[in-house]
């Protein structure tokens, strides 16, 4: 969850369940519906030599090892018997990514050298061309998810058919430039609402073969939740407020300030009281801003749950009805199990993590109503060449 | 139809699923439906999608496409064909290897085009670079270096400074152009620099701790022929290159973000962090001018004895012990110099011990001296 910076987290389900809208043909009407993960092994051994095949390329290895995870994955959830399969490869993800290095980032690299050999070091100029660099990065940044999106929905295959991303990168990047921008500017009051603008773009651009899903509905229903959850956010902050305040004016405070000061003067005598004290100081620190982590994390689970159920219910497919029983608690727990599997094994447990992700969204889907699948015929949009170039640079996405 | 289905085909049109019989010649899969056109997939161009062991499926494809695909219940059929295709067997192992085989081959290109850029490229265009970009550069570094300090350009004591470098200079075939003026410098604490630079385009740069210390007029010409050699071999201009090749490479995996590495003054001092290799070469050009110009290349030596001595308090003990003993102290001393970016000689001028015991002294010393007691007296005082 936490791998998707938030405004992401409202385009909601993966590909699989995308993929999951449709069943198999029955003649003279319609099938019902049944999405599951079937996990079987061999993960553990892909996860190890994917590890130790980036370990020795300095993680150039990793298209090719995202490709084999997302293999594995795809492979196990079953909808109606028949298995997904993903048919990208690690070709494509690598040529993305040059591509991206060779149009966007050497570029820059070659603009911000000759600015820097025209202008010397510590000038304004480059200063202002770092923001300028900065601020367009976070314009791509919708831009780079909608691309994500629209390669891996093209390589989801079922019984045949591909699926499809049919809109405009360019008005979800700036309807996603905007959430990023108007989110912090309200106070995180029209997160819902810019979230709920971004999931109907989403949704309603995707497609299974030429059958697209629908998304109807408002951003309303969101805000009880949200209020809720904004106000318990808005409580924790003053009490680590008061927490401070009360700690600045201690005198175990005024200690530590005597001791940093001196650090900065450069005249501290270092003893080993100091030491422990500044040991103390930094772990306190840690622990305080895990626990912030783990509170904040709590709190936006429950409105996240809320979301997700929400716009699960706003999206339909010819002849189907969907709905998501993603609950806080379900989130947190999954949550926490990713963050310690990825702390405990160094991160070589990764695919595990996008096996729970896909696993939790396969066991918390259901489908309501029949579907017809004779009416359901190939994609004809354009197979991209290439994909993920620009998420992959950005780092905005682990899967 | 002529066989019995045996096999369940999606044909990448619909979704439909078709009952198919398929027949597999070693050569060819023939895929035959009813009231439809038999499909014919080469063997060669099969892959697995899934499946393939016992208790399971065989889900094939044809390479490269993304619709049709053939499902065979486990038996015999499917046992044929996996078991009798190298390929089809192997695929996945085999895009792991050729996958590890491309990332393997972009780290070799990269490290060749890293070495290239930061070993091979600076020195080779260090002469290329235009005077308007060195100046530019040199401004921002000299800022960097002399920050507030005071300049001390006592007339009498610029003289004497100025009577070594034409007698160094004299020893020279070739001599670069170069400026050299001395500035208090101070570390933080306001304790006094011992250091000289030459930075691009020939500005030299004493620090009166470095006057202070010396101890004879040798010692001065020492230091002074050897950052004149920096200057000769165009050290600083390839610093320069350096800088940018390195900042290029940082920008490409930061979008344009690396370029902060060298606008901090870390960063610019990092800059004329010379070498072992430079060091010594200008310590060879230092030499060889001073013998020329019949000066006792010792006072080099002396001064960075001394120096090297009060940095590092266990050298003294260690020099006794023999050159060994010296060698770890100098490994030492460069491992504590990337620690402290501007502290003293030595975080400059790595390698020090080792190349201190390769100077010789010159048979007859300095013949005749650089400086009356008069002039020594008045460089002493070029601060006042």
């Amino acid at each position: 969850m936490n791998d998707i910076p938030q405004p992401a987290t409202a385009a909601g389900p993966s590909p699989s369940a995308t993929a999951g809208t449709s069943g198999p043909v029955a003649a003279g009407g319609g099938e019902a519906v049944r999405v599951e993960y079937v996990t079987r092994p061999g993960l553990a051994g892909i996860a190890v030599t994917n590890f130790l095949l980036n370990l020795v390329t300095l993680w150039f290895y990793r298209f090719w090892a995202k490709t084999r995870v997302r293999r594995h994955i795809w492979s196990s959830v079953h909808i109606n018997g028949e298995p997904l399969e993903y048919t990208g490869t690690g070709k494509e993800l690598f040529f993305g990514f040059l591509v991206i290095m060779g149009v966007i980032f050497l570029p820059l690299a070659l603009i911000a050298t000759v600015l820097a050999i025209q202008t010397g070091p510590e000038h304004p100029a480059m200063t202002l061309f770092q923001i300028a660099v900065s601020i367009g990065l976070l314009t791509l940044y919708g831009f780079a998810i909608y691309r994500a999106r629209r390669y891996r929905l093209s390589r989801t295959l079922w019984r045949g058919i591909r699926g499809a991303l049919t809109g405009s990168a360019l008005a979800y990047s700036g309807k996603y430039f905007a959430s990023l921008l108007l989110s912090p500017m309200t106070a995180g009051w029209l997160r819902p609402a810019m979230n709920l603008l971004l999931a109907e773009q989403m949704y309603n651009d995707m497609r299974f073969g030429n059958q697209p899903l629908t998304f109807r509905g408002r951003a309303g229903p969101l805000y009880a939740q949200y209020a809720i959850c904004w106000f318990l956010m808005a409580g924790v902050i003053v009490a680590i407020a008061v927490g401070g305040v009360a700690l600045a004016t201690s005198d175990m405070f005024t200690q530590y300030a005597d001791l940093f000061g001196a650090l900065f003067k450069g005249t501290g005598t270092s003893s080993e009281a100091q030491g422990l004290l500044l040991f103390v100081a930094v772990l306190g620190l840690a622990a305080l801003f895990l626990m912030y982590q783990i509170f904040s994390s709590i709190i936006w689970a429950l409105y996240t749950a809320r979301e997700m159920n929400l716009f699960t219910q706003y999206t339909t497919f010819p002849g189907l009805r969907f709905d998501f029983s993603a609950t806080a608690w379900s989130l947190v727990a999954l949550w926490l199990g990713n963050l310690a599997l990825i702390i405990f094994t160094l991160g070589i447990a990764q695919p595990f993590v996008e096996q729970r992700v896909i696993r939790y969204f396969c066991d918390r889907l259901s489908v309501d109503g029949l579907v017809d699948l004779s009416a359901v015929k190939q994609s004809q949009a354009q197979l991209d060449e290439r994909g993920e170039g620009l998420i992959d640079a950005l780092d905005l996405d682990a899967f | 139809m002529t066989a019995k289905p045996n096999a369940e085909y999606f044909d990448g049109g619909s979704a439909h699923s078709h009952l198919a019989a398929v027949t597999f010649d070693e050569r060819n899969l023939v895929i035959a439906r009813d009231g439809e056109a038999d499909v014919i997939w080469r063997i060669d161009e099969v892959e697995l999608v899934s499946g393939g062991k016992p208790g399971q499926a065989l889900r094939l494809k044809q390479r490269g496409d993304h619709g049709s695909r053939l499902t065979l219940p486990e038996g015999e059929l499917a046992d044929s064909i996996v078991g009798g295709q190298h390929h089809i067997r192997h695929g996945e192992r085999n895009r792991m290897i050729r996958g590890a085989g491309v990332a393997l081959g972009t780290v070799a290109v990269l490290a060749g085009l890293g070495y290239g850029l930061l070993a091979v490229a600076p020195q080779a265009l260090a002469g290329l670079l235009p005077d308007r970009v060195v100046d530019t550069f040199a401004d921002g570094l000299e800022q960097s270096v002399i920050k507030t300090s005071k300049r001390c350009n006592d007339p009498a004591g610029e003289e004497a400074l100025n009577k070594i470098a034409r007698r160094i200079v004299s020893g020279a075939d070739n001599p670069p152009t170069f400026s050299l003026r001395v500035f208090d410098i101070r570390q933080a604490g306001s304790k006094k620099l011992v250091n000289a630079f030459a930075l691009p385009g020939g500005r030299m740069v004493f620090s009166a701790g470095l006057i202070e210390q010396a101890q004879s007029a040798d010692e001065v010409a020492g230091v002074m022929a050897h950052e004149l050699g920096h200057v000769a071999l165009k050290h600083p201009e390839a610093a320069i290159v350096r800088v940018y090749g390195l900042q290029m490479l940082l920008s490409i995996f930061s979008a344009g973000q690396g370029a902060e590495a060298i606008s901090n003054v870390a960063g610019v001092l990092a800059v004329l962090r010379y070498s072992r290799a430079a060091e010594t070469e200008a310590d060879e050009y230092a030499v060889t001018i001073l013998d020329e110009a019949r000066v006792d290349p010792k006072g080099l030596k002396t001064f960075f004895t001394r120096l090297l001595r009060k940095a590092l308090p266990d050298a003294e003990k260690q020099a006794t012990d023999g050159k060994d003993a010296g060698k770890t102290a100098s490994e030492e001393s460069s491992f504590a110099d990337r620690l402290k970016p501007l502290s003293d000689m030595f975080s400059t001028h790595p390698g020090t011990q080792s190349r201190i015991d390769a100077i010789q002294p010159r048979e007859g010393g300095t013949d005749p001296a650089l400086l009356t007691p008069v002039e020594w007296t008045a460089l002493k005082n070029i601060c006042r």
